[in-house]
C-alpha cells in the first residue's frame, strides 16, 4: 500500500519546455501577422501546456496501473482522452 | 461544395516579415516538442516503473500540438474581440474560465506583476507631486547693473 502511494505521489514535473517553443508555435497559428503577444501570456500558456501534459501522463499511468499492465498503450490514451478534453475546455 | 485542406497545406499570407507555414519549420518545432515529451515520459517511468510506448509519446505530442493550435486561435479571437492588437493576460484568463484549478494558477501569475505596477504608479505619483510643490525660481531683474 505504501509502495503504491510512494510511486504515485503526484509532483509537478521538473522538465520544462524549451524557452521560445510555445511562443513559436503560437506565432505559427495566429493568422493575422499584426497580432502581438504579451510577455506574461507566454508564461501563462507555458503553465497551461505543462499542466495539460502532466494530466495526460498522470491519467494514462493510472489507467495502465489499474489494468495491471506495465506498458502504456494507445488504448489507455483512448480511454482518458474524452474526459481530459472536456476538463481542459 | 467546399474542399477543406488540412492546415498544414494551407498557405499563409506573406507580409514583410515572413513566417511561412513551411513543413520544415513545423517539423522542427514538432521534433522539439516530441523531445520534451520524451523527457517527461522518462521522468515518469523512473518514478513509477511503467514505461511508455513510442507511438504513445508521438500521440501525446500530436495532441499537445493541436491543443496549442486551438489556444493560439482562441487567444487571437479574444484579442480581436476586445479590439486590441496585443494578446493580454486577460485573454488567457478568459480561455481557462471553465477550469477552476487553471483559473487559480493564473490568478497567482497575474497578481505579483500587478503589485509591482501599483508600486511603480505610486512612486510616479509621488515624484510628480514633489515637482509641483517646489515653487518655480523667480529671477528678479534688479536695476543695480545700471548704477555700477
Amino acid at each position: 500500500m505504501d509502495n503504491y502511494l510512494q510511486l504515485f505521489e503526484r509532483k509537478k514535473s521538473s522538465t520544462k519546455f524549451k524557452e521560445g517553443l510555445i511562443h513559436e508555435i503560437i506565432k505559427l497559428y495566429t493568422a493575422d501577422q499584426k497580432v502581438r503577444i504579451g510577455g506574461e501570456v507566454i508564461t501563462a500558456v507555458n503553465e497551461i501546456a505543462l499542466r495539460f501534459v502532466d494530466e495526460i501522463l498522470w491519467r494514462t499511468i493510472n489507467q495502465a496501473h489499474n489494468e495491471g499492465v506495465k506498458d502504456v498503450n494507445l488504448d489507455h490514451i483512448e480511454k482518458i482522452i474524452p474526459q481530459l478534453l472536456l476538463d481542459f475546455a | 461544395m467546399v474542399i477543406l485542406t488540412p492546415t498544414e497545406y494551407r498557405p499563409q499570407k506573406f507580409i514583410n516579415l515572413v513566417i511561412v507555414m513551411d513543413t520544415d519549420h513545423v517539423q522542427r518545432l514538432k521534433a522539439s516538442l516530441h523531445f520534451t515529451m520524451g523527457k517527461m515520459c522518462e521522468e515518469q517511468e523512473t518514478k513509477t516503473q511503467i514505461s511508455f510506448d513510442k507511438n504513445v509519446i508521438a500521440t501525446i505530442t500530436e495532441i499537445l500540438w493541436q491543443k496549442i493550435k486551438l489556444i493560439a486561435e482562441d487567444l487571437e479571437a479574444f484579442a480581436k474581440h476586445g479590439k486590441r492588437t496585443t494578446i493580454n493576460l486577460d485573454d488567457v484568463k478568459l480561455l481557462v474560465r471553465r477550469n477552476e484549478d487553471l483559473k487559480a494558477i493564473l490568478e497567482t501569475l497575474g497578481s505579483p506583476n500587478s503589485e509591482e505596477n501599483a508600486k511603480i504608479d505610486k512612486r510616479k505619483a509621488l515624484v510628480k507631486k514633489k515637482k509641483t510643490d517646489i515653487p518655480p525660481e523667480v529671477h528678479l531683474d534688479t536695476d543695480d547693473d545700471m548704477f555700477v
